[in-house]
């Protein structure tokens, strides 16, 4: 064998193996240990940070759902495009989050958004929830998801979602710090592996591998966690000292200035929804670990932050729906986020809080009228 | 520093290269292991250096004097310059900080060892000088043991046991840190001493090859409790390694990793929180947690035994195997020539057989099995739950024992039905037992592991439980094991073609990164 032959014979062995390597990885994920497919359908946005793709429709398949998306053209999850021009006598919510709010792994009729919506309208509310979540956002995105979309739709209460992973999202994401104590805008472009995707999504068989491939999608899936954990880290490291010991929630590690940072964000978005003459609420999703015990990762803020914006906090309802022994109110496999019994849960405490809060006081009518009029309203466009 | 972490994976990336180049000279290797091993162990904990450098300082001595030798000035100097060196380094890296702690203690020790050396050369008979080195071997080995391990359970078994008399001792209890591995080291000291003593081992004056023993970073955090007489040979030459040994050693620590974050840990995420609260589940349930914990817990210890032994081997050194497929014994004589045997074997030849062993009366038999098995469960932790353990270990062989179990099973183990038949019975009968008894090893209390027991012997609802989630990690357990164990499998395995056994390695390699428990546990053997 001529020593080009024996160099060919060789790469074919090597390329033969590394095939058969991915192929066997296939079989023994979808055999042993079939992965959550969820593919990200996000992109970059005129203002800098992500966004959902628009007009996207794709799926996510769990162990435990099946679940269709459907983005609208504004990138909204919604079957509806919402008109800048406010309806007379509407009250609008604007909804800022990341997956929980987006509704992963519900039905649209089972996410926060859809369910606070129809729950408002029933108790004779004219109202129309407009859901600007992405998935992976941070109370600092959130904050410029509120500037850049959100206002121009004129919302009179805004719902900025709270979980524990906000406290590394808004180091993580470079966007502000706080500088003598003031926060202050740093970076105006956040968009990690935006470009990457955007040229990936444009091939045919990289949409068939993050839609269908269990091995593309737990390789995804534990790369990009560890990147993320990467930069949290040299960013929680170039932000400068910690100002205390840290604390663990939900295996993350929390430190003071974390706390502070998240603190300042809060305040400022409540400032500036309230110049906008809106209000804001946070609404805190417990923390799911220890299983079975559920916690706050708001009990971390200051006091005073817990004051102005007490959190819509539903731990109490989560524990005793444990104690009576009520389904999972977060899927076991997956991305884990939260059961249509969990969402219900969640939904209806906040449906209380703003009930007694009375932000939407002026579209509160007699039920029957105002559930119709409210859905004249809303042009049934498609996405 | 775990052997399945970053921070392992970094150090030994560091360490191999120059352990190669090391071994141009065995002296230069040996160096290279202390220097390893004591940052391996110090990682951990830094002031605990000195307290690996103190048993090795003092078992150097030992050795050398229940061999009846008479002490001279360099070996005390190598002694104490060792453990000076190595306190003064683990004082520098505490930041100058404790040296009442790091300091004081160590200059004591020198003091000590002179002050023996110079006591007992004086003693002529050289019979009962090797007698007082061993004793003060055994004596202070087993102190600075009890002191770490068993100061607080033996204060608080008093203070209670006085308390329901009326009297109060006003015990407090101490704040003590368990160095790590300390039960495994200090026996594997104490062996060598005894080895020594007995004739057995010839005590050499090299005091670089044997803190390269003791210290062995493989295997310093949780056994196999190696023999002098098998490690100190291999300190002695530079043993050959080629690609075959790396390739096994590589595999083996592969499939410890498996056993331990793949089968051990997930089947701990079963098994935890239904220890933690027994009363709150079936009969189903807690069957499953306790065979759950049952192969935990082999998976734990034999994956930590795989890694180190792997490890050695890419080293070129053989550690010797620790654990023989431990369930499929059918009786408890068995049981222990299968299950940790380094650990076994240890307290059969310097326990057991000082005690008497078999000689003397079946009675005296008899004791010498409890009192053994009694130590032994002690030595596994400081908790009556552990004493129960090896009582129940003990009452059990010594029932075999009367029974003659071993002794009929032997006859009727002639290939035929009838020995298959006798042989799966008694397998049958024993393993529940082993499983019972691996109750109150989990269990935190006497009153958790009856509850399990007696929540078990209800029999309630047995289908209930996840039977098929510990049968997803049980079963290929089994087979794999097997394939290991038993040669045709095994030679079948390495003449099936390159692609068959490139897709075994690669399933493995799949298991490791996919099926990881998320709540990694550490090794439980850590805590001894």
């Amino acid at each position: 064998m001529t020593r080009a032959a024996s160099i060919l014979r060789k790469t074919a062995i090597v390329v033969a193996l590394a095939l058969w390597t991915l192929v066997f990885g296939e079989i023994f994920l979808r055999v042993a240990a079939p992965q959550a497919l969820m593919p990200r359908y996000v992109t970059g946005t005129p203002y800098g940070i992500r966004g959902n793709v628009p007009g996207a429709v794709y799926r996510h398949d769990t162990p435990d759902v099946n679940v269709e998306y459907r983005i609208n053209r504004q990138g909204m999850r919604d079957d509806r495009v919402f008109a800048e021009a406010k309806p007379a006598g509407t009250c609008r919510i604007a909804m800022l989050g990341d997956s929980y709010f987006v509704g992963y792994e519900l039905d649209l009729r089972d996410t926060i958004a859809r369910r606070i919506e129809e729950g408002l309208r029933a108790r004779g509310y004219r109202v129309e929830v407009l859901n600007f979540a992405v998935s992976g956002f941070g109370t600092a995105e959130n904050l410029i998801a509120y500037r850049k979309a959100a206002r121009r739709f004129r919302p009179d209460l805004v719902l900025m979602q709270w979980q524990v992973t906000d406290y590394d999202d808004n180091v993580r994401s470079g966007l502000f710090a706080l500088k003598d104590g003031a926060l202050v805008q740093i970076n105006d472009r956040f968009l990690p592996g935006v470009a990457t995707q955007d040229r990936l999504m444009k091939s045919a068989l990289y949409r068939l591998l993050a839609d269908h491939s269990h091995l593309y999608n737990f390789a995804r899936e534990a790369i990009g966690w560890r990147a993320k954990q990467l930069l949290a880290f040299v960013r929680k490291r170039q932000a400068g000292p910690a100002g205390g010991a840290e604390v663990e929630q939900n295996s993350y590690m929390i430190s003071p200035a974390q706390v502070r940072l998240a603190a300042a964000l809060l305040a400022e978005a409540k400032a500036e929804v309230e110049r906008d003459g809106a209000r804001m609420m946070v609404v805190d999703i417990p923390n799911r670990t220890p299983e079975r015990v559920f916690s706050s990762s708001y009990d971390l803020m200051p006091a005073e932050l817990k004051r102005a914006l007490p959190p819509v906090s539903a731990l109490a309802l989560f524990r005793a729906a444990m104690k009576r022994g009520e389904g999972p109110l977060f899927y076991p496999h997956g991305a884990r986020h939260l059961t249509p019994e969990g969402a219900a849960l969640l939904s209806g405490e906040t449906i209380r809080r703003i009930e007694a809060s009375g932000a939407l006081a002026g579209c509160h009518g007699r039920a029957g009228q105002t559930v119709q009029a409210g859905l004249a309203t809303i042009p049934r466009t498609g996405v | 520093m775990l052997f399945f972490t970053w921070p392992f994976a970094a150090f030994f990336a560091v360490f191999y290269p120059v352990y190669l180049i090391s071994r141009r000279s065995v002296l230069s290797r040996n160096l290279v292991f202390i220097v390893a091993s004591y940052f391996f162990y110090g990682w951990w904990n830094v002031h605990f250096l000195a307290l690996l450098a103190f048993t090795t300082s003092l078992d150097y001595l030992t050795a050398l004097g229940a061999a009846g030798r008479l002490l001279d000035r360099r070996q005390l100097a190598k002694s104490c310059g060792f453990l000076l060196l190595v306190s003064g380094i683990g004082f520098a890296l505490n930041g100058l900080r404790q040296p009442e702690l790091l300091l004081l203690p160590p200059f004591a020790a020198c003091v000590l060892f002179a002050l023996a050396t110079s006591l007992l050369n004086r003693v002529e008979a050289t019979q009962k000088r090797a007698r007082l080195w061993l004793q003060l071997s055994i004596v202070v080995n087993l102190a600075v043991l009890a002191f770490f391990k068993y100061v607080n359970f033996f204060g608080e078994s008093l203070d209670q046991a006085f308390s329901a008399l009326g009297v109060h001792l006003g015990f407090v209890a101490l704040n003590i840190v368990l160095p790590l591995g300390i039960s495994f080291h200090t026996f594997q000291s104490i062996g060598r001493t005894v080895d020594t003593y007995r004739g057995k081992l010839e005590p050499s004056t090299g005091f670089i090859e044997f803190a390269a023993f003791l210290s062995y970073f493989p295997q310093i955090l949780a056994g196999p409790i190696e023999r002098a007489g098998h490690m100190l040979p291999q300190f002695r030459t530079i043993p050959p390694i080629t690609w075959a040994l790396i390739r096994s050693g590589a595999m083996l620590f592969l499939w410890g990793l498996a056993k331990k974050i793949v089968v051990a840990d997930n089947l701990a995420a079963m098994a935890n929180p239904i220890f933690a609260h027994p009363d709150r589940f079936t009969s189903g349930e807690l069957t499953v947690a306790l065979l759950a914990f049952t192969f935990q817990i082999y998976c734990d210890f034999s994956g930590y035994t795989d890694m180190a032994r792997g490890l050695a081997k890419i080293m070129g050194f053989d550690l010797r195997l620790n654990f023989n497929l431990p369930y499929f014994a059918r009786t408890p004589s068995e049981f222990w020539r299968r299950w940790h045997i380094s650990l076994s074997e240890w307290l059969r030849d310097y326990l057991y057989i000082s005690l008497g062993g078999n000689r003397g009366s079946k009675l005296m038999m008899y004791r010498n099995l409890m009192l053994t098995m009694l130590l032994g469960g002690l030595w596994h932790g400081a908790a009556w739950t552990f004493v129960m353990w090896g009582f129940l270990h003990g009452a059990v062989q010594v029932v075999y024992r009367i029974l003659g179990i071993d002794d009929r099973l032997k006859r009727v183990d002639d290939g035929s039905v009838r020995g298959l038949l006798a042989n799966v019975g008694a397998w049958a009968v024993f393993m529940p037992i082993v499983c019972v008894t691996w109750a109150y090893f989990r269990a935190e209390t006497m009153a958790q592991a009856n509850q399990m027991l007696a929540g078990i012997a209800r029999l309630e609802s047995m289908a209930s439980g996840a039977w098929s989630s510990l049968a997803f990690y049980v079963v290929p357990l089994f087979l794999i094991e097997c394939g290991l164990r038993f040669a045709p499998l095994r030679g079948a395995y390495i003449r099936a073609p390159f692609v068959v056994r490139y897709t075994g390695v690669v399933a493995l390699l799949f298991a490791v990164m996919v099926l990881t428990s998320p709540t990694g546990q550490d090794f439980i053997y850590f805590d001894f």
